[in-house]
């Protein structure tokens, strides 16, 4: 690992991609916004070429380089560049009612599945065997897809009790089928058998779009001769480590917002307030906790498919700087289309003729944008307009909210000139700089981690012993994701009771951070 | 009634937090324990109610809720539970006891419970133990308070923070007051009037004392104010009282005082009939003289300049003026004298008070003047057995004839010279004597005249006078000794 | 009137049950989805009444016995129902003509579909509480006085228990420990009884009712909780923001609060809900505003969506609501079994018509 001089934060949002350069202490020297590109590799290449030039940069510093893609999340939801995955599910004679992507929409499994089975096997609650592993009912079925499948995706219940079986079974696969890629589903998801091995296909699926960007990457770093240590950000806006990635692709599913949270507490200095996210076509709003983004309790779906996954916990609404505006003074309607990128052609502020929510806030005065005076014959509807989406960000603040009292509001991305310095439910309303690459720098800045969500049984240690074990396993996962040890401390670490269970067991979550393994502290202390 | 705050911000009770928003106002009345939640829908109005330890534990659980609406509906003001760290109460629990303003204190869970509510038992004052104790603190401030001659304004405040009750002085004792009584007058009372119970008891211990040491203060006060009005009066009745010759010292002494001796004086001699029978002793009959002249003084001032001096078992009022007063000075001194009259009837009703008034005259010996005659009409009018209230001087008549040859102190030789043998039978039988011979040269010789008007026999009469007469070696036959007697015996009564 | 449930009917179903399972019973979810799989393989299920059987027809109420934790990882395999049926029969002496859910409330309102399904057999428009509750003698079964016996549980290895139990209460002691050897969970069957029992014994119609709920939901054109309230003849309690939960496990068994901050039209109001398994008692300012027997269930404010106990979380926008239970639950023998007392809430239950009325 080099030494950490200059890093390169590069985000894909849906309207814009956004790339930011940091000094070793946080400086944000050069920034760039391009319009994401249908293939996302072009945007990101152009935004990467733009930061570079920037006067005064020497690029040779550049030792680390961050990215957050959303190319995971559209090849899930345009079917594309998908790995065929072979899905072995270890639980029979149990979970045959409902077979593996059994809620799958059909053009999806098509494009994904190889084939499926369910193999006796699996772990009861409370470790014991639910049967015997049948590790020749999977060589059966390997031989059935060999040749036809580029990964596996195997998935025991009770996996997170015990990964035995998933262990043996990935062992059979190596010596059937040689070095293919296999995801184990106690690496990916928790409990909840369905969306966890949801996910573990899901991630079979996507080595091959994270290849595919991570040789992007390389190829446009070393078009301008760089070769920087690469990290992708997770969902839950932390960093991996290249080769982390590209085996768990699917964590950066949803890597977006939390950059976007993660950059606005870093340019405040805030640990705790709410963050709204203006972009050209929707407002995310999001809550920072402890200097992470607060995690919604429901797994997300992924193009339609329930997953168990925490993303940030968002209210996202329609309304965006380029939503687009009909009606008039007395009934407005906001969006939900916009003209996106295209707000520089488009918007009446720049000679265009679509009224947009941009050319609304010129109009009540909230920035300065384009030419005002293009605003005075639509100043009713713009100003019906204002006030519509003011309390539509004021609802979805007051959802977001989980205590009484008015918090800090950090407001980032390019359409937060919408937002208004006063609000119901807010007490202060803070702008930084930059305010329009915060998801850019939020990538740039933050810290590798690892995370452990399984069920632990007392053992003679206890609680308190379950709770160490959890804490110090997740704390090798972030060392094994890239974080520099000396500098990993655990940030999370929940327990659940299981309901109905006699015998001593519990859920545990736990995760670990540190900087990145570099000469630099973590950001993120709180 | 101690509110809630202020009974947690006794030192006895340190550790007791409020943790409700609201209901640090509200007054307790009383403390009770309760070891279910069932129990506070028990407790009376404007209580505390302590939770037991188990009860304590489950106060998240959704029976406290119950407990405190039933609670609530009682009108208890506070409800108190031991907590390990501060008491967090649920947000349902906080919701209840805000609106129906009740008080939530978290109590620290080292406290024993049963001197946890004898504490609370003492600061909200429900046994005599505290009320002992306040009557001591009470009376420590009245006393120190008397010390440093405080106001009574002073005095209430501090008794009533001593006794934890408000203290006011009013017209009205109430049930709880005792009287303030400044020369035997009742001016007020200090009464506390929201105390009760044990508390009320000690109230009374302490007010009588504080309304006897306000009785005194006042009376120092008047004192000192009167001081300089004293020392007059004394100088005066040294004047009167003095035969000698006014020496310089005396005339000093009025000039520092600021008495304008040499100016025109009236004096109205007050002297009570029953004076021996108003009064239980000397002293009482000295008080009752002292209080008269009070009264007299204040009725008679605003009509002139008036100063009062007290002599021998009377009251002399002397009104000074720099210039001469005209002819109707004594008419003036004579109202002024039935106005003192009459205050005097009304203040104190049990003395009979009779006024002399002599005729105005200048500088020192003029004010012995008037002072002689004001006695002199008093004594005729006894004498002639008159019982008019005022009697003035008669300025033109016999008696100034007769009071200025008394003035000159041959007159007054002769006159001790004469009646030296009756003297020396010693009082009260001189007196007799010279009165029985007075009567009698009154009456012209006429022993059953004489014997009427002393309420006599008449042998008794004739008896005494031929005693009277052999003592004097005198011959009542003759005209000129009879003239010198009666004269002799008149100028003597005077005194 | 018999009823082929197809795919609308069954995700419809699902709904209904979420919201007649009082916040338990288990994830309807898996139970769709292994009914849906059942669709999708041998047909529909069909949907009788019991006055469409004969009177000596033999009825298998039915369902799973155990941790729903367990349920989500270790799904069912189908067959269970089977296994139960075949022993049954063979106890008995005696065909089993259709299935009926013990608890149509949560998941296992959907499981014995499942199970007929593969079967070829129907199942009964009625089931044994008419809600969701924990204990196996909770049915309106037990208050009829039918035997329980003989129980039968089997796993999804196939391993067979059969209990001649002395009491309700024996029952669900032998099962619940049993249910932990089979690894948390099993499908068990208790109080067989005949079509003519059964007209006295369940609470009739509850599949019915909760389709019409899950299609109120489904296409309401306005609000959609007031749509469902229509539907289940129920009372809204509250309207608002959950800001406090707190869960206690003891014995295994989770009991909680929640407080909810009204909003809208219920600002200023604060209501607490105790929580076991199910919801089990509304309070406001520590009043009752709803008991147990009543069924209480937390509905997502904004799709109306029945929220099981477990799901619960700070922040979320909910509205409470309260239905009358099957009348049979309020006599004194049905509430000595299942009131407030037997949850072990000190007072007295009163209907939820009377409370709601109160407080207009």
């Amino acid at each position: 690992m080099p030494a950490l001089d200059y890093r390169l934060g590069i985000d894909v949002g849906g309207t814009n991609t956004d790339a930011v350069i940091l000094d070793r202490s946080d400086h944000v020297l050069a920034k760039a916004k391009v319009p994401t590109t249908p293939d996302v590799t072009g945007g990101i290449v152009a935004a990467l070429d733009a930061v570079i030039a920037t006067d005064g940069i020497d690029a040779a510093r550049i030792t680390h380089a961050m990215l957050g893609t959303t190319h995971a999340t559209n090849a899930v939801l345009e079917r594309r560049r998908l790995h065929r995955v072979a899905v072995i599910r270890i639980g029979a004679p149990a979970t045959l009612g409902v077979r593996p992507m059994f809620e799958w929409p059909a053009d999806l499994t098509a494009v994904v599945s190889a084939g499926a089975t369910v193999v006796p096997g699996g772990i009861e609650f409370d470790g014991r065997d639910l049967s015997p592993f049948d590790g020749d009912a999977v060589a059966r079925f390997l031989a059935t897809v060999a040749g036809r499948c580029d990964g596996v995706a195997i998935t025991s219940v009770f996996a997170p009790v015990s990964p035995r079986h998933e262990l043996l079974a990935a062992e059979v696969v190596k010596r059937e089928l040689g070095e293919v890629h296999v995801s184990l589903s106690h690496e990916i998801g928790s409990v909840g058998l369905l969306e966890r091995e949801n996910a573990t296909i899901l991630n079979a699926a996507l080595t091959r779009v994270a290849g595919d960007v991570a040789r992007a990457l390389d190829q446009a770093l070393a078009a301008h001769s760089l070769s920087p240590v690469t990290f992708f950000a997770q969902n839950d806006g932390t960093l991996m480590a290249l080769d982390h990635a590209l085996r768990y692709p699917v964590l950066t599913i949803g890597s977006g917002p939390a950059n976007s949270i993660r950059g606005a507490a870093f340019l405040t200095g805030r640990t705790d307030a709410l963050v709204a996210d203006a972009g050209g076509t929707s407002t995310d709003v999001g809550v920072l906790v402890n200097g992470f983004p607060r995690e919604s309790s429901q797994g997300v779906e992924i193009g339609g498919i329930r997953t168990n996954f925490r993303m940030p916990d968002l209210v996202t609404i329609a309304l965006g700087g380029g939503t687009v505006l009909s009606g008039d003074g007395q009934d407005v309607t906001l969006g939900p289309q916009s003209v996106g990128y295209r707000l520089l052609d488009e918007a009446l502020i720049f000679g265009g003729s679509t009224p947009t929510l941009t050319d609304a806030a010129v109009a009540i005065g909230r920035t300065r944008l384009g030419d005002p005076a293009r605003t005075r014959p639509r100043r009713e509807l713009l100003e019906a307009a204002a006030r519509a989406a003011d309390t539509r960000l004021a609802e979805a603040i007051d959802r977001v909210k989980t205590a009484r009292g008015d918090l800090t509001l950090i407001a980032v991305g390019g359409g937060s000139v919408l937002i208004p310095d006063q609000l119901p439910g807010v007490s202060e309303v803070l702008r930084p700089d930059h305010f329009d690459a915060a998801n850019a720098i939020g990538a740039a800045i933050a810290s590798v981690s690892g995370q452990v969500d399984r069920i632990f049984q007392f053992g003679p240690g206890g609680r308190k012993a379950a709770l160490d074990e959890a804490s110090a396993e997740a704390r090798d996962h972030a060392v094994a994701a890239g974080a520099d040890p000396a500098t990993v401390e655990i940030v999370e670490l929940e327990e659940i009771p299981l309901a109905y269970l006699t015998s001593p067991a519990v859920r545990i979550r736990a995760k670990a951070a540190g900087a990145l393994g570099g000469l630099h502290a973590p950001a993120t202390t709180g | 009634m101690p509110s809630v705050d202020a009974i947690i911000a006794s030192p006895q009770l340190a550790g007791l937090e409020r943790v409700s928003h609201g209901g640090g106002g509200r007054d307790i009345r009383d403390v009770r324990l309760a070891e279910q939640f069932a129990d506070l829908g028990q407790a009376p109005a404007d209580s505390i109610v302590v939770l037991g330890r188990s009860a304590s534990a489950e106060a998240t659980d959704y029976r406290f809720d119950m407990g405190l609406r039933w609670a609530a509906l009682q009108g208890v003001a506070a409800v108190a539970a031991y907590s390990g760290s501060r008491w967090r109460p649920t947000a349902t629990a906080a919701d209840i006891a805000e609106r129906s303003g009740m008080a939530l204190i978290s109590v620290p869970g080292q406290a024993e419970i049963t001197g946890l509510i004898r504490a609370i038992r003492r600061e909200i004052g429900g046994t005599a133990e505290v009320a002992l104790a306040r009557a001591e603190a009470g009376i420590a401030a009245v006393n120190r308070l008397e010390q440093q001659g405080a106001s009574l304004a002073a005095m209430c405040q501090e008794v009533s923070q001593a006794l934890g009750t408000p203290v006011e002085f009013s017209p009205d004792p109430g049930a709880v007051g005792a009287a303030v009584v400044t020369s035997q007058v009742t001016v007020g009372y200090i009464a506390a009037p929201a105390v009760t119970g044990d508390l009320a008891v000690a109230a009374r211990i302490v007010l009588h004392a504080a309304a006897a040491a306000a009785g005194r203060i006042y009376d120092a006060e008047r004192r000192s104010r009167e001081l300089p009005v004293r020392s007059r009066g004394q100088l005066l009745a040294e004047l009167l009282i003095s035969e000698a010759a006014l020496g310089e010292d005396l005339l000093d002494r009025a000039r520092q005082l600021g008495v304008p001796l040499t100016g025109w004086h009236v004096a109205v001699r007050l002297e009570a009939d029953n004076l021996d029978d108003a009064g239980r002793d000397e002293v009482h009959r000295f008080e009752l003289l002292e209080a008269a002249g009070q009264v007299a003084l204040q009725a008679a001032t605003g009509s002139g300049t008036w100063y009062l001096s007290s002599v021998s078992r009377a009251i002399v009022l002397i009104s000074m003026s720099a210039s001469d007063p005209g002819p109707q000075a004594g008419a003036r001194a004579a109202r002024a004298a039935e106005r003192v009259l009459e205050a005097a009837r009304e203040r104190l009703p049990r003395l009979r008070l009779r006024a002399g008034v002599g005729a105005a005259h200048q500088g020192p010996l003029g004010l012995r003047a008037s002072a002689a005659e004001a006695r002199a009409a008093l004594a005729a009018a006894r004498a002639a057995g008159r019982n008019d209230p005022v009697v003035a001087h008669d300025a033109t008549g016999v008696q100034r004839m007769l009071l200025e040859w008394y003035a000159s102190d041959s007159a007054r030789s002769s006159v001790r010279e004469l009646l030296a043998p009756l003297e020396r039978l010693g009082s009260p039988r001189a007196e007799t004597a010279i009165r029985t011979l007075a009567v009698y040269l009154d009456e012209q010789g006429s022993a059953v005249r004489a014997a009427q008007k002393l309420h006599l026999h008449r042998n008794a009469v004739t008896y005494r006078l031929r005693q009277i007469s052999h003592l004097l070696e005198a011959d009542l036959a003759d005209c000129d000794q009879r003239l010198a007697l009666q004269l002799a015996c008149r100028a003597r009564l005077l005194q | 009137m018999k009823r082929l449930l197809d795919e609308p009917a069954l995700r419809a179903l699902a709904r209904g049950c979420a919201v007649l399972g009082t916040g338990g019973g288990g994830d309807p979810r898996i139970g769709l989805l292994l009914a849906l799989q059942s669709l999708e393989e041998v047909g529909p299920t069909e949907l009788v009444d019991l006055d469409d059987l004969p009177d000596d027809a033999l009825i298998m109420p039915c369902g799973m016995v155990g941790a729903p934790t367990v349920h989500i990882e270790k799904i069912e395999n189908g067959g269970e129902g089977a296994v139960l049926r075949e022993h049954l029969e063979r106890l008995t002496g005696r065909e089993v003509a259709a299935l009926m859910p013990a608890e149509i409330g949560g998941s296992n309102g959907l499981l014995p579909l499942c199970w007929a399904g593969r079967m070829g057999l129907p199942v009964v428009d009625a089931d044994g509480m008419g809600r969701a509750f924990p204990l196996i003698p909770q049915v309106t079964m037990h208050l009829a006085g039918v035997d329980p016996n003989p129980g039968v549980m089997t796993d999804e290895r196939g391993n067979v228990l059969v209990f001649s139990a002395v009491s309700g209460e024996w029952m669900e002691r032998l099962e619940r420990s049993a249910a932990v050897e089979f690894g948390g969970a099993g499908a068990a069957t208790e109080y067989t009884m005949t079509v003519g029992q059964a007209r006295d014994a369940t609470v009739r119609g509850t599949f019915t009712l909760a389709i019409r709920i899950g299609e109120a939901l489904t296409s309401a054109v306005g609000d959609p909780i007031a749509a469902v309230l229509a539907v289940a003849g129920g009372y809204p309690l509250m309207s608002g923001k959950v800001t406090d939960v707190e869960r206690r496990t003891t014995k295994g068994f989770v009991r909680g609060s929640v407080v909810i901050e009204g909003l809208g039209d219920d600002s200023g109001r604060l209501l607490r809900l105790e929580i076991q398994n199910e919801n089990l008692v509304a309070l406001e300012q520590g009043t009752v505003l709803a008991s147990v027997p009543d069924l209480i269930t937390v509905l997502d404010t904004e799709t109306a969506d029945a929220i099981p106990t477990e799901r619960v979380r700070y922040g979320q926008r909910v509205t409470v609501i309260a239905m009358p239970c099957a009348p049979v639950w309020r006599s004194d023998f049905g509430l000595r079994m299942a009131g407030p007392r037997a949850f072990g809430y000190d007072f007295d239950y009163v209907p939820v018509e009377e409370l709601a009325g109160a407080s207009a």
